[in-house]
């Protein structure tokens, strides 16, 4: 089967060469990794500077963390796979995988809640520890950036079911990098939060 | 501009086409770095040993998703500017902190 790409309607060159909506969200993402290096410090002060800290598998469910970083990691697949299917026009692809993408992040807010809701039961709270308030703190933020991510995964998927027009490929693009960075944040998280 | 772009009819035969097929193998590169990671947890080594360990797989995982994912590999310079400058700065930061709370603080509790 041949496809015909044309021209998305919005499509036109800037100064710089990156389509604005890209170059903003890279500019957005250049905030945000102030934002998190700034909590991730926080956090790595405090645990270098303190007397005892506790070992984090020894509260924290490392199976549970682990198969979550695999939810994760797998929506960064599908969104690449998304923008891929955009850039060959292919509606019917990009919307499932968009769909797809933001299945598996609600799926990895779920067990976020379900390991709140474990730990909190357990006795390991916000305010039981330094480490628990740097835990809550630090996966709670990200929960939100996911959130955000799948609500916009989501609009665009609506966006996109239906038309005849070329597919724009660029919000994807955009989103996409969002989604990517919230990825790589969770990998450094886990890292330093859940297995150090 | 317009193009033509020859699209697989089935869905594992689109797999198999050069981008889709370069995100899967990123994706069995990622999925094997963080078991090993866990992995990591279970050999019971010393506590510098694994976190430099458990940091090195970490900044390697980030950087498969940042170069190739995000495409960091083929952006152009200001884009690379944008996101590694604040990464410098953020960084340089949190490291002037250390002297007065991680240094003195162990110092103290000696």
């Amino acid at each position: 089967m041949t496809t015909t790409v044309l021209d998305p309607p919005h499509a036109h060159a800037t100064a710089t060469g990156i389509p604005n909506l890209k170059l903003g969200m890279w500019l957005f993402l250049a905030s945000e990794v102030m934002f998190f290096t700034g909590l991730v410090g926080s956090y790595v002060v405090l645990r270098l500077g303190s007397r005892e800290w506790p070992d984090p598998s020894s509260i924290l469910g490392l199976n549970v963390l682990a198969f979550n970083t695999f939810v994760l990691i797998t929506s960064s697949v599908t969104m690449a796979l998304g923008l891929q299917a955009a850039r060959e026009n292919d509606r019917t692809r990009l919307v499932r995988f968009l769909g797809a993408t933001a299945a598996l992040g609600l799926t990895f807010l779920a067990i976020k809640l379900l390991d709140y809701r474990h730990l909190v039961h357990e006795g390991f709270t916000p305010v039981s520890s330094l480490f628990g308030s740097c835990y809550f703190m630090l996966t709670g933020f990200h929960g939100l950036h996911v959130l955000g991510g799948v609500t916009a995964l989501t609009v665009l998927a609506l966006k996109n079911r239906r038309g005849a027009a070329a597919i724009d490929a660029t919000p994807i693009e955009a989103c996409g990098l969002y989604w990517h960075f919230v990825d790589l944040v969770w990998i450094v998280l886990f890292a330093i939060l859940c297995l150090v | 501009m317009t193009g033509a772009v020859s699209t697989p009819t089935t869905f594992a035969a689109w797999l198999k086409t050069g981008a889709a097929r370069k995100y899967l193998g990123i994706f069995g590169w990622l999925i094997v770095l963080t078991a090993a990671e866990v992995g990591a947890t279970q050999l019971g080594l010393g506590k510098r040993t694994l976190a430099a360990i458990l940091i090195l797989t970490a900044l390697i995982k980030a950087s498969l998703v940042a170069l190739y994912f995000m495409h960091l590999r083929h952006e152009v310079r200001l884009v690379l500017g944008v996101i590694v400058i604040p990464i410098l700065i953020a960084s340089v930061f949190v490291l002037g902190l250390f002297p007065d709370i991680v240094i003195a603080a162990r110092a103290a509790l000696r």
